[in-house]
């Protein structure tokens, strides 16, 4: 059996689901794969639905899916349970797909994501009325695919998924004015779209 | 404040990011000015609905197939201890490997040259000394730790990207250590192929270099 160091088991009673993480957590610390299976059920949805928008493309979203929980099946037996088991999961989803976008700049022989550097001189909103409706759910999801790579992530991580600068910049290693720009411009993008 | 607000000025505030006078300079110009009280609404509306966008969405129902059969199953004891080493213990194993090595190939030379005739000359490789051919028997075996080294070479490569750069670093340099350690044996081995000290070493600096690229490939990745 793999020495494994005790799991710190939540003490307060009101987040059973964080308690009922941490129990999953620690049998599947220890090999149980059937403790694993529950943990991706309990989390998948909100993996893939992270995947899926930070991608923009389902196919990758489910290949970064498999690679995120695969990941942490082999990363469990490091994981201390000081942060969230949902945000473990994130950030090895959001470090997943900074290593495949590396990868894909590699294969490609880009310096740079081209697209996140795109000319949108027409992004000002100077003068844009408010949309009468900002859409409805599948309005905005398809804008927020639309959006480039880079500021669609800080998007989909500040706006949607509610994580702060400080957390989204230890996610990605991005400089607080990079990230403060990103999400600016992600926003700028998605009112024009979504203006009549 | 005549000027239109700027959209980073309505998105700070947006975001609770202003400070206090910043705050209320904002709210006033947006009491007098429509055009940036309907931009500030667009943003408040955005930000609306993107929270409210759903958390969940169902993933491919047979996606669980797909990483389960992905999952390696824990390792026993022996293995754990495997994991739980880390970077430095890597490295520290190579530069052992490196000493013992060198030492054991210092020994068994010296003590070859010993019993060697005094007209005969001492045969041990320098350090530009071509890659001598090894007997056809060793020769075999060295394919055959080539071809571990080979498909865990592999494996690690196709992790190297879920590896922190430092330690993708130093697994590099452990494995150079090692690979100096074994061309050192080979070099050796190949002047004084009889010499079993020499095969024994040789041998055992391949299996140290497979044992620590395996344990490299079982190095947690970075989260």
């Amino acid at each position: 059996m793999a020495t494994v160091l005790p799991f710190t088991v939540p003490r307060t009673s009101a987040d059973a689901s964080t308690r009922r993480d941490a129990s999953l957590a620690s049998r599947a610390q220890r090999g149980d794969e059937k403790a694993f299976e529950e943990l991706y059920r309990e989390h998948a949805g909100r993996i893939y639905a992270l995947c899926l928008r930070l991608t923009a493309d389902k196919a990758t979203a489910r290949d970064l899916t498999q690679d995120v929980f695969v990941r942490a099946w082999e990363a469990l037996p490091q994981f201390r349970g000081e942060a969230k088991l949902t945000t473990w999961l994130h950030r090895i989803a959001v470090n997943a797909l900074l290593m495949q976008r590396r990868s894909e700049r590699r294969r490609l022989s880009r310096v740079s994501l081209a697209d996140d550097d795109a000319d949108d001189a027409d992004a000002s909103l100077s003068g844009a009325s408010a949309p009468q409706d900002v859409g409805t759910a599948i309005d905005l999801e398809r804008a927020v695919a639309a959006l480039p790579p880079g500021v669609r992530r800080a998007f989909v991580l500040h706006d949607v998924e509610g994580y702060s600068h400080e957390e989204i910049a230890s996610m990605t290693g991005l400089a607080a004015g990079t990230l403060r720009a990103q999400l600016h411009r992600a926003r700028q993008l998605l009112i024009k779209t979504l203006s009549p | 404040m005549t000027e239109h607000l700027t959209f980073d000025q309505l998105c700070d505030l947006e975001d609770g990011a202003l400070d206090v006078a910043e705050s209320a300079a904002v709210r006033a110009h947006m009491e007098w000015c429509a055009e940036c009280a309907s931009r500030h609404a667009a943003l408040s509306a955005l930000g609306a609905a993107s929270a409210a966008l759903p958390r969940e969405i169902a993933p491919p129902d047979d996606l669980w197939l797909d990483i389960s059969g992905q999952l390696t199953p824990r390792r026993t004891l022996g293995a754990g201890f495997a994991r739980a080493w880390n970077v430095r213990q890597l490295a520290a194993a190579a530069v052992v490997i490196a000493v013992a090595s060198s030492s054991l190939t210092a020994l068994v030379l010296h003590s070859r040259t010993r019993v060697q005739s005094a007209s005969t000359p001492a045969s041990a490789p320098g350090p530009d000394a071509p890659v001598a051919e090894l007997p056809a028997r060793l020769a075999s075996a060295e394919h055959g730790y080539a071809q571990s080294v080979e498909a865990l070479q592999r494996t690690l490569d196709e992790r190297r990207d879920s590896l922190a750069p430092s330690t993708v670093a130093t697994v590099e340099r452990s494995l150079r250590i090692a690979d100096s350690a074994i061309a050192e044996a080979r070099t050796a081995l190949a002047h004084d192929p009889a010499n079993r000290a020499l095969v024994a070493l040789f041998a055992s600096n391949y299996e140290r270099k497979i044992d620590l690229l395996r344990r490299a490939t079982e190095l947690a990745p970075r989260t």
